[in-house]
């Protein structure tokens, strides 16, 4: 990432940064805007499958899943700029262990509790 | 507390204090997943415990939940606005965009606690069945993660009028940001989980 601000003794204690730089993409409003469109589609497309998709039900609701997953990553890359800090293995590593115990709660408890286990 | 600013880094990352505390707020994230993710699972599992009560498909209003979807994602696009002005480094773009975050914010909680006093009003309230119970409690706690994020971030504008942009003030401002927007992503799930799924299954 190139980029650099002017960075003088007052900046420390709150004075005025001065940017040598503007043309950096992370100063772009471009990818929020992608973001907020990809947002709203897939948020109106889940509506849609569920109420006009003609599919069964439990089509119906793979397919929200899958969408909801989507605009998770939509958040993630275009809002949270996960992919941005020097540190980002660590974070990535830490969110995704994060959700794959979210899974086991979740599919796993619907699994015992719903579908059970065949005894 | 703050050693020597990186003139290289993005303000809020520019200090070790910064973007060691950028890193402890992901960790944090983390175990919010967790938290959402037990009381999900509580839900889903309790959703077909009606005890005689209304069921997800009598209650649940496509407008109303569909306005307060609107509202949350449109205020995590706004709130991306504000942190990037920040970055800008221009103070009235950050004002500006954080209070329309906040009006759209309070904009979801009103549809909330109108939803919830209608359901309450109708008899179908916490203690009606499992199903409320859950229900509640996952939408709940949710709506108090908001309420919560909107006193952060109004006591962060406060610090930031009086101070300005600093390492310390871009890195609060960086993490309110990060803090609404998983509560968007947190919200896609109960949009997906609670209000989509209730409509087709009961």
């Amino acid at each position: 990432m190139d980029f650099h601000l002017y960075c003088g003794l007052s900046d420390r204690i709150g004075g005025e940064l001065i940017m040598k730089n503007n043309h950096d993409h992370t100063l772009s409003p471009k990818s929020h805007i992608i973001g907020f469109i990809w947002s709203i589609v897939l948020t109106l497309i889940a509506l849609f499958v569920i109420l006009k998709a003609p599919v069964t039900v439990p089509i119906k609701l793979v397919i929200i899943v899958i969408l909801a997953c989507l605009q998770f990553l939509v958040q993630l890359i275009y809002f949270m700029h996960i992919t941005e800090p020097e540190e980002k293995a660590f974070g990535i590593t830490n969110l995704l262990y994060g959700v794959i115990i979210a899974i086991a709660i979740v599919a796993g408890s619907i699994w015992i509790m719903l579908i059970g286990i065949g005894f | 507390m703050s050693a020597v600013a990186d003139p290289t880094k993005q303000l809020e990352y520019s200090t070790e204090d910064g973007a060691t505390k950028i890193f402890g707020f992901w960790i944090f994230i983390g175990a919010e997943v967790v938290l959402f993710a037990t009381l999900f699972a509580t839900y889903l599992v309790l959703h077909g415990q009606t005890a005689g009560g209304p069921t997800s498909k009598e209650l649940f209003s496509i407008p109303e939940f569909m306005s307060e979807t609107f509202f949350l994602l449109t205020s995590s696009f706004t709130c991306g606005l504000a942190v990037l002005s920040m970055r800008r480094r221009s103070k009235s773009g950050y004002f500006i965009w954080m209070a329309v975050t906040l009006l759209l914010g309070l904009g979801f909680l009103g549809f909330e606690i109108h939803e919830f006093y209608t359901y309450v009003m109708s008899g179908a309230g916490l203690t009606r069945s499992a199903f409320l119970s859950g229900f509640f409690i996952l939408v709940g706690t949710h709506g108090c993660h908001v309420t919560l994020g909107v006193f952060w971030i109004i006591s962060v504008m406060i610090q930031v009028a009086k101070r300005g942009f600093t390492p310390m003030t871009a890195r609060k401002i960086f993490m309110t940001g990060l803090y609404w927007h998983f509560l968007d992503a947190v919200w896609i799930f109960i949009f997906t989980a609670v209000y989509l799924t209730g409509l087709v299954v009961n």
